[in-house]
């Protein structure tokens, strides 16, 4: 663990319309970490993504990137600085293909095209699936290969630290696996992962540490491998007695 | 909260001293489509009566007083007309009100005005405006059977026999089409052909090949402005050799620039042509253009002549009483006008009863004949 | 069988104007469709970009441009005008989307729909102030030139050289168009912001400014739309009418398709020539209407759309 985190959030709160969906956050994410949040539905885990990426805008609080504040800057800029994000449901654009959905991912990064094209051969690499299929539009791809066309498509900016909204969602048994999978060999590649999981067992495995978060609000944090232990935990979010 | 009703009584008495000053001017009021399809030739009535109220001031005004024009615009809608006529009776208190140009419009507020003792001194053509001679409606301007029955005429006189009716669905197109045919059966004809465009449309294609089919050798077209000179630009090439007597838009100077050359030799009927040598017509076209950049037209001559009229009839009953002007215009004769007609109200309220036929030549409109009604 | 033979040039001649006023529908059609793509209201004001765009090259440009270059420069007047006509769309497009659009993003689209309906009642008297009320008469590149050629021997056919040029103009801008969104960096950030807002911005794409930049193609389109039309029809404030005829070909299509928004255009286009000739010169527009009405009652989706739209 490094001497500073990468990416540090400080009492943040935050609200939807008139609903006040963060009662005041902190975490820390330390370089070359893997860090997930788990809780419930609604417990705010998307709303706190969506606040670093400057989506919505936190009421109060610091987020602090880098060493650089992000509070009020715009989404472009706080991408192009080195922060990417894999949404909920995979939003990839489904009639573009999924070579231009990939392109549409390096979308920052201005430098030249040889760059680019490295990097997509990297994510063609982790995902050869998406090589197979790079002419075919991106809405004709099955589930699983969207979700890996979203991670890839997050990578393709480069970032530094990339954040994951619920990869597993929806996924067969088999294809999660795939895809937390890629989780691990990201991290290999010196990329910081911020994870969100409703499937908080299979986000413990592959992560550091973990966030639980209720109602806005961080009730327990620790080692991944103590959550995985803890009663609380196994009893509200793992299933088991 | 009581300093803010001060002062907004304050403010409703300036207005209401600025309205009924000492001075207390003569009120006209004048209806005219200034938005909307018709805006051309309602910005053009506009301008002539506006001469008129500035000619008027500059003599010293009326009886002494300050002649008022108040132009309202009926954006050629009836129930915008009829709103428009109402502000101007009710708001503007005027003592007669012209126009408007549009026959619909006219018709919307004509029970209004006679209701109400307004006397109303349309520029409207149809025949409805004035069939049933009531004393508060007059007309300045040529009622459409004298139109039709002029371009007939014309047509007959250059020879032609397979003539075809090409008309505007609206109630102007329509009542045309009646009137020529009734023309045409006045003399044992019938039309070859007729066929109906609509306000607004451009191509007027699949109609003037049915002129073709029909063998036509001549047709009479009863539209607007816009229409005619598209209409005219279509015609050269589908209906080549085939002679056009197009409705009085089609000898107004605007029509015959938006028709770009291809309203030349084609025969119209108007009440008034720049082309008239006449010292009044002349005089006025010269003091026009230097004030507005552009020529007269029908209904710029007509407002002004109209507005001249009704300050006429407040000097002669020496009162601006709408009856005492209604009974008065009645008492007009040859009143000599800026379009070169001398106006008398007949027994009906028609005070143009000749029209010129007139062929489009070298971008003008040139005086051919003259037919009296 | 005679019949048939007498008919034939008549309806080709027909049909050529048909497909040639089908593309103008079309070209605005896209408008509606990439703005309603992008942000998903419909703008009630597109068919008066038409007539602000055949004002802009008619009763500005044209006039300016030929003073400059001086007589004998039809050609390259007729350019210059289309280049400046397009640069002052932008501008309108731009302005409009600021004032119309932006300010009310976050509401419902009803609301902003009204608001652009307001845009289409405001550029309608800017057009009486600014370009006074007498129709504008513009000749183009062809002016009034007509052509004829005789088929199979069956008769002479009747073509204005603008209908062609109109016809060979979209389909280059066409193939133009589509080169745009599939190899420019500009053109792939449009699709995808018409496809995911929220993704887009996440992949750092600056979409409020995307979207402005929809509404300034829209408009060019439609500006475009009105430098074809010019030398045709008269440029006047009835121009906008022909709004509700693309909107038609929209419908028709299927909203939101862009191959739907041309072969829409090209099917009102030629409905409304032909029925014109066949069945009624008065009641043309009124079939017209009648197919939408009929679209939208028994084919919401129209020809090529997926996904049914709910109230319009």
């Amino acid at each position: 663990m490094g001497a500073e985190p990468l990416l540090k959030l400080t009492d943040v709160k935050s609200c939807y319309g008139n609903i006040q969906a963060l009662h005041g956050i902190s975490l820390e994410v330390y370089p070359n970490e893997v860090v997930c949040l788990i809780g419930s539905n609604g417990a705010g885990k998307t709303t706190t993504l969506m606040n670093i990426m400057g989506v919505v805008r936190p009421t109060c609080g610091e987020i602090v990137f880098a060493g650089k504040r992000l509070n009020g800057l715009a989404t472009p800029r706080i991408v192009s600085m080195g922060i990417s994000c894999v949404p909920e449901g995979r939003r990839i654009f489904p009639a573009l293909t999924v070579e231009e959905n990939l392109q549409m991912g390096a979308y920052t990064q201005r430098g030249a095209t040889s760059e680019i094209e490295e990097t997509m051969s990297w994510v063609y690499e982790l995902f050869p699936i998406l090589k197979e299929r790079r002419t075919q539009m991106g809405g004709t791809l099955s589930g699983g290969q969207q979700q890996m066309l979203a991670v890839g498509r997050g990578l393709m900016a480069r970032p530094r630290i990339m954040l994951l909204d619920e990869p597993s969602l929806g996924l067969a048994p088999l294809l999660v696996e795939q895809v937390l999978g890629a989780v691990t060999r990201i991290k290999q590649e010196g990329v910081t992962v911020l994870l969100v999981e409703q499937n908080a067992l299979a986000a413990l495995e592959i992560s550091e540490r973990g966030y639980v978060l209720e109602n806005g609000n961080v009730v327990l944090t620790d080692k991944a491998s103590a959550l995985i232990d803890n009663e609380t935990v196994r009893k509200s979010y793992l299933g088991q007695e | 909260m009581r300093r803010l009703m001060m002062a907004l009584v304050t403010i409703m008495v300036i207005f209401s001293l600025s309205a009924y000053g000492a001075d207390n001017p003569i009120r006209i009021g004048g209806l005219a489509a200034l938005t909307g399809g018709a805006s051309m030739q309602g910005q053009q009535a506009r301008e002539g009566a506006l001469m008129a109220m500035e000619d008027l001031n500059a003599a010293g005004g009326v009886l002494g007083r300050e002649v008022q024009v108040f132009m309202e615009d009926s954006q050629g809608v009836a129930t915008a007309a009829v709103n428009a006529f109402r502000k101007l009776m009710d708001d503007r208190k005027v003592c007669a009100v012209i126009g408007d140009h549009q026959s619909t419009a006219v018709l919307a507020f004509k029970p209004i005005a006679i209701q109400n003792g307004i006397p109303v001194l349309a520029t409207g053509s149809a025949m409805a405006v004035t069939e049933d001679a009531n004393p508060w409606i007059f007309r300045v301007r040529e009622y459409d059977s004298l139109a039709a029955t002029a371009l007939v005429n014309a047509a007959i006189k250059e020879g032609y026999k397979k003539i075809g009716i090409f008309h505007n669905t609206d109630q102007f197109g329509v009542g045309g089409r009646d009137n020529v045919i009734a023309a045409m059966k006045a003399v044992g004809m019938a039309p070859v052909a007729t066929a109906g465009h609509n306000t607004g449309d451009k191509d007027f294609t699949a109609q003037l090949l049915s002129f073709r089919r029909a063998g036509a050798d001549a047709i009479i077209v009863f539209t607007h402005n816009e229409e005619q000179a598209l209409i005219c630009r279509q015609f050269d090439q589908l209906l080549p050799g085939v002679a056009y007597f197009g409705s009085m838009s089609l000898s107004q100077t605007s029509t015959i620039q938006m028709a770009q050359g291809a309203a030349e030799g084609k025969y119209s009927a108007t009440p008034y042509t720049l082309t008239n040598m006449d010292a009044r017509v002349q005089e006025f076209a010269a003091r026009y253009r230097a004030k507005y950049g552009h020529d007269p037209e029908l209904f710029s001559v007509l407002y002004y002549d109209a507005v001249m009229m009704v300050a006429e009839a407040v000097k002669m009953g020496n009162s601006d009483a709408p009856l005492s002007v209604r009974d008065n215009l009645h008492k007009i004769k040859d009143f000599p006008g800026v379009s070169g007609l001398n106006y008398t109200f007949n027994a009906i309220g028609e005070a143009v009863n000749e029209i010129f036929i007139v062929k489009i030549e070298g971008g003008q409109p040139k005086a051919a004949f003259k037919i009296q009604g | 069988m005679d019949f048939l033979a007498e008919q034939l040039p008549i309806v080709v001649q027909q049909l050529i104007a048909g497909l040639a006023y089908g593309c103008i529908y079309g070209l605005v059609a896209l408008g509606y469709n990439f703005i309603w793509n992008a942000v998903g209201i419909v703008n009630l004001a597109q068919g008066d970009f038409v007539m602000v765009g055949g004002y802009l090259y008619a009763a500005s440009f044209v006039p300016v441009v030929a003073s400059w270059l001086g007589p004998g420069s039809a050609g390259s007047s007729f350019w210059t005008a289309l280049l400046l006509t397009a640069v002052g769309m932008v501008l309108v497009g731009m302005v409009s989307q600021r004032i119309v659009y932006y300010p009310l993003r976050a509401s419902h689209p009803r609301t902003i729909m009204i608001s652009t309906m307001a845009l289409s009642i405001f550029l309608k008297n800017f057009a009486i102030v600014a370009w006074g009320t007498y129709p504008v008469a513009t000749s183009g590149l062809f002016g009034q030139k007509w052509f004829r050629f005789d088929l199979f021997g069956l008769g002479t056919v009747t073509v204005l050289y603008q209908y062609v040029f109109i016809l060979v103009f979209t389909a280059i801008l066409l193939v133009v168009q589509s080169a745009f969104f599939s190899r420019t960096r500009l053109g792939r950030s449009m699709r995808a912001v018409a496809q995911d807002q929220l993704a887009a911005s996440l992949m750092g794409i600056n979409t409020p400014l995307i979207i402005a930049i929809t509404f300034a193609y829209a408009s060019i389109l439609a500006g475009v739309a009105g430098v074809l039309l010019a030398p045709i029809f008269l440029v006047s404030q009835a121009m906008g009418s022909i709004g509700l005829k693309a909107y038609t070909a929209s419908i028709v299509g299927g909203f939101g398709n862009v191959i739907g928004a041309l072969v829409g255009g090209l099917l009102v286009g030629s409905i409304e020539v032909l029925s014109a000739s066949y069945v009624s010169s008065v009641y043309k527009d009124a079939i017209v209407f009648v197919v939408l009405i009929a679209f939208l009652l028994l084919r919401p989706q129209g020809l090529f759309g997926k996904k049914v739209i709910g109230s319009l």
